[in-house]
């Protein structure tokens, strides 16, 4: 019984894990994504001109 | 005027992206931008880049999920009644972890930029106090070395976009004298406002690396032409920029009445590539400059065999 839960668990997990990791690939950014996201995030829109 | 000093410069690493050049401490999380061999708030030699360091804490992360799943698996082999239940849990356990793996290794290039953007958003103020206190490494050593100084300036630039910064790296490129076999840029260092160290400047690259006069800084030199014609050398800076813009057609043809306000002050060499642009395109539009031309031309050059 307890060998039948655990795998049904083991089986819950690598699919939640699949599930997941293939969501992820859905909004991964691209290098150009994110290299205006670190740059946008060090040179805020206010200081850009200073 | 501060007498100028020949340098040489370090090779500049130009990378794709600029997150590349964000490198990080394995032992403190420091992050830098500069060349720097040690970290310099530990002393260690663990400094890798961003991407590197990600990379391992996916993997990492990958594997604990692995050593989970491989936990559940030998739970459930240990708690089987019969032989025959211990075989098929651990052949269902082996199976399941390694379509986990294969999973994992699929997804690992995609799951790495996104633990890059996350990353770079929770450590936004770590990441912008780091640069500025390379900043104010590169100033602090503006005293004693200026080349160095500059040096860091163009490191921490490809990340710190702001009209400072590249005004600094203006006023220092300004003590030097360039030379064609210098690493220099234009665009990159162009600012909203007139700035005559940058004017200055401008007019300097153009006679020594004309390619690097592009449109974006014939532009930037005809918006603030009046300002620069009441600097000291405004007109050989306005003329070098003519003679570096007639290098291709496209400028010649995008700019002609700027051409032809400077064409009696250009090299000749650079008045003659001109002149046989023009007589090879009788039937583009020069605007004024041909007639401009052919009157220089019967002024200075009437009996050059060049122009015959």
């Amino acid at each position: 019984m307890i060998t039948y839960v655990c795998l049904g668990i083991l089986i819950l997990f690598v699919a939640v894990k699949s599930a997941v990791y293939m969501k992820h690939r859905k909004y991964t950014p691209s290098s150009d994504d994110l290299d205006l996201t670190l740059l946008s995030l060090i040179n805020p829109k206010s200081e850009r001109h200073d | 005027m501060t007498k100028k000093r020949a340098v040489t410069f370090k090779p500049y690493n130009k990378t794709r992206y600029a997150y590349e050049k964000l490198r990080v401490c394995r032992h403190c999380q420091q992050f830098t931008v500069l060349w720097e061999d040690e970290c310099s708030q530990c002393g260690k030699s663990t400094l890798v880049p961003v991407r590197q360091r990600v990379t391992s804490k996916v993997k990492r992360t990958m594997l604990n999920e692995r050593l989970i799943a491989l936990f559940i698996g030998l739970v459930a082999i240990y708690f089987g009644q019969t032989f025959l239940q211990m075989i098929l849990s651990a052949a269902a356990a082996i199976l399941l972890i390694a379509l986990l793996w294969f999973v994992q290794r699929k997804m690992l290039p995609f799951e790495v930029p996104l633990e890059m953007e996350t990353l770079f958003e929770q450590e936004q103020p770590r990441i912008i106090e780091d640069i500025k206190r390379n900043r104010k490494l590169a100033v602090a050593a503006l005293k004693d070395d200026e080349l160095l100084t500059y040096e860091m300036l163009r490191e921490i630039a490809t990340l710190v976009q702001n009209d400072k910064i590249r005004l600094q790296q203006v006023v220092l490129l300004q003590s030097f004298v360039l030379r064609k076999d210098m690493d220099l840029a234009i665009e990159p260092l162009l600012i909203d406002s007139f700035d005559t160290d940058l004017a200055a400047y401008i007019g300097e690259v153009a006679k020594v690396q004309r390619e690097l006069i592009k449109n974006s800084s014939i532009r930037y030199i005809l918006a603030y032409e009046a300002h620069i014609l009441e600097m000291e050398h405004g007109i050989e800076i306005l003329s070098s920029v003519a003679a570096a813009a007639i290098r291709l057609k496209k400028y010649v043809e995008a700019y002609p009445e700027f051409i032809r306000r400077y064409a009696r002050n250009i090299p000749k060499d650079r008045f003659l590539r001109l002149y046989r642009m023009i007589q090879q395109h009788p039937d583009a539009y020069w605007g004024n400059l041909a007639e401009e031309v052919a009157i220089i031309r019967r002024e200075q050059y009437e009996w050059d065999s060049d122009f015959q």
